[in-house]
């Protein structure tokens, strides 16, 4: 019995329990699509390929898996560029396996005949040409690895015609899973107990190295002996819900940063001091600071380490939880809370107040208190970003997530992350919160939503501009200078009306809810195209501003 | 005197904006308005456009404010320049912040540089 090499692709899959791969169609990789419907792996395919590498990535992220995509040759590949690079910079696993120009060809001028690895070398942590058939397992397990140990991150895989369009005698494909782990030596798990025994104003954050781990059940026994208040972000978020008592969601980012003022030991898990935390320096020189993380070269990045964990989250902490002693900070808890709310106090008053023009703030709460806490909350925008990130609480896993605001500021993964969401988990309610200007980039995706029957309900907080770079604008050289800015008002809910799906149009606050309700009711990929005030920016904007000011 | 440290914050932050190039480099030509008040509406507002600093006792128009509950707490609080007198008071609901807190950390920047940076030159 013969097998050819795209079905040699699938079945490698299938073995593995990959259940869905992202993509679109494409005559170098027909073999690999035909392997997939023999093997019944269920491929969603899109209508731009960075949206199928950003549903990969999302898939990872709501899974704990790594996410599968395919894309075909020439632009295939370079539509995918995006999403790829965004994988790379949120460590996400993503397996990307690319058609390629025939070897057979190469050289004289093939069909989208291009050198696709030189392009995508510094946005993957892996990748490869397949020359042989028999290795097309071999080297999928390869990739899958890459994208697993350790820090992960996104591999590139090219197939071309040569291989997965021939035939070979069929043999056993068995994929290799490697469970083990890192964990740092005792001395070093002694220093940092001590350290947290000693603290007064301890404070713990976790980023998307706690939620890759998914180490809950590891986390929580931690939290509750040690007392110590927490805030999980990025792909972190919800690994411990939003709603835990020692949680400070409920303040913020704001609350956050200026907790940041007044800590005196920092346990920093999984997360990277980039720009977001303005490379460490918004941490006090006198602050000791724990990081923990399965990158070395994470430790001592922008803050050096009083101690430094190397090792993948779950594990540090679980064998870090015997060593400390069980303690409250209930009062430290308290204060921080209340300088926080002092904070944000019109944050508070305008979630509670109807305002016209429609405020962000206001419009976040409407939809937080529509839809609840039981449910997957994306958010894609620039300012928007923050209203999202600040105004959802979510007890789920994953449960607020705005890659916008990761490091590649990758605006567009809304709709993707939206539908790789409901897919991973079905039975749960998913509602995307889209910038104006973020759902130009994958709005079209509402099609893909249709076809596959991947209900959500977008929301698009609507201030007709690409709201963070016009208030930029206005604050560095003046509301009469502004410049590509503006986006005008748009029917965005016709547009996925006339795809299938389901619109709605608010301009009055009094009508939010029930557009909200009958969007949901809808049980269709739905878009309730907000009108929202256009004067309102948030506080990532002057932060955006100041981090690009050079003189 | 909580009127009077006001007024020398005016001062102060007037005269960096004409000799102080690290002040002068931070702030650059944003536009922004920011008030120090009590509940009962007694303060001031600082103006900061195209790199000048006025100031006025006009409390109307303003995007951020910090917000003291009494004129002694404000006094204690701004005399010790610190943040975790900032902190302190806000845990304990004699502060808090209208509008968005990111202009006020701004603020707090400003005033630590036209106290602290020693980068002075006539300009």
């Amino acid at each position: 019995m013969k097998i050819n090499g795209g079905h040699l692709v699938a079945r490698y899959l299938s073995k593995r329990g990959v259940k869905y791969t992202f993509g679109i169609a494409g005559g170098h990789i027909e073999s690999i699509l035909d392997g997939f419907h023999h093997y019944n792996i269920k491929a969603i395919d899109v209508r731009h390929e960075q949206a199928a590498v950003m549903m990969a990535h999302a898939w990872s992220v709501y899974t704990g898996e790594p996410g599968v995509c395919f894309v075909t040759a020439g632009p295939g590949f370079t539509n995918s560029i995006t999403g790829i690079a965004n994988a790379y910079l949120d460590n996400a696993p993503v397996v990307i396996l690319s058609g390629k120009h025939p070897l057979r060809d190469d050289l004289k001028g093939a069909l989208q005949e291009m050198n696709q690895v030189d392009i995508v070398k510094p946005i993957v942590k892996w990748y490869a040409t397949c020359y042989d058939i028999k290795r097309i397992p071999e080297y999928i397990d390869t990739a899958f690895r890459h994208a697993t140990s350790g820090r992960p991150g996104p591999v590139f895989l090219e197939l071309p015609p040569d291989v997965l369009n021939v035939s070979v005698e069929e043999f056993d494909v068995v994929p290799t899973r490697s469970y083990y782990t890192y964990r740092p030596d005792t001395d070093a798990l002694k220093i940092a107990a001590d350290i947290i025994n000693q603290a007064k104003k301890p404070l713990l954050i976790g980023g998307s190295g706690v939620g890759f781990s998914n180490c809950g059940k590891e986390l929580e026994p931690f939290i509750e002996r040690t007392g110590i208040p927490f805030i999980l972000l990025n792909n972190g978020r919800g690994t411990l819900s939003d709603t835990h008592p020692k949680s400070i969601w409920d303040i913020g980012n704001i609350g956050l940063m200026m907790a940041l003022s007044q800590v005196d030991v920092l346990i920093a898990i999984g997360i990277r001091f980039n720009w977001l935390f303005q490379f460490g320096s918004v941490i006090p020189a006198q602050t000791k600071v724990i990081r923990v993380d399965i990158e070395p070269t994470e430790i001592n990045r922008n803050r050096t380490a009083d101690v430094g964990l190397v090792g993948d989250a779950g594990s540090v902490i679980k064998a870090l939880t015997p060593l400390v002693k069980q303690s409250n900070h209930d009062a430290w808890l308290t204060d921080l809370m209340n300088a926080g709310y002092a904070f944000i106090d019109n944050e508070i008053k305008l979630r509670k107040i109807a305002s016209d023009p429609i405020h962000p703030v206001r419009l976040t709460a409407m939809i937080q208190q529509t839809f609840g806490t039981n449910t997957l909350y994306v958010v894609d925008g620039g300012d928007v970003s923050y209203f999202g990130l600040t105004g959802f609480k979510s007890e789920l896993k994953a449960g607020v997530i705005a890659q916008s605001s990761g490091l590649l500021g990758c605006l567009g993964t809304g709709v993707p992350f939206a539908m790789a969401a409901k897919l991973a988990h079905p039975d749960k309610q998913v509602v995307l919160l889209s910038g104006d200007g973020s759902f130009g980039f994958n709005g079209f995706e509402f099609d893909t939503a249709v076809r596959h029957n991947i209900p959500f309900v977008c929301v698009v907080c609507n201030d007709c501009a690409w709201g963070m770079i016009k208030h930029s604008q206005e604050l560095s050289i003046g509301k009469e200078r502004v410049t590509c800015a503006e986006l005008g008002v748009r029917h965005y809910e016709r547009v996925v009306e006339g795809m299938g799906g389901h619109g709605e149009f608010v301009d009055r606050d009094e009508n939010i809810e029930q557009a909200l309700i009958r969007a949901r009711a809808s049980n269709k990929p739905a878009c309730v195209n907000v009108l929202t005030d256009p004067a309102v920016t948030s506080p990532a904007t002057p932060l955006f501003y100041q981090s690009l000011k050079m003189e | 005197m909580y009127k009077l440290l006001l007024y020398g914050i005016a001062i102060l932050l007037k005269y960096a904006s004409r000799n102080n190039i690290a002040f002068r480099k931070y702030v650059g030509n944003i536009n922004l308005s920011i008030a120090i008040k009590t509940q009962d509406n007694k303060g001031r507002t600082f103006i900061f456009k195209n790199g000048r600093v006025t100031s006025s006792s006009n409390l109307k128009h303003y995007d951020a404010a910090l917000v003291f509950s009494d004129s002694k707490t404000a006094f204690k609080v701004l005399k010790a320049g610190k943040q975790d007198a900032v902190f302190e008071a806000a845990a304990k609901g004699k502060l808090y912040i209208e509008g968005m807190a990111i202009y006020i950390q701004w603020f707090n920047d400003v005033i630590n540089i036209a106290l602290h940076s020693k980068d002075t030159n006539k300009v």
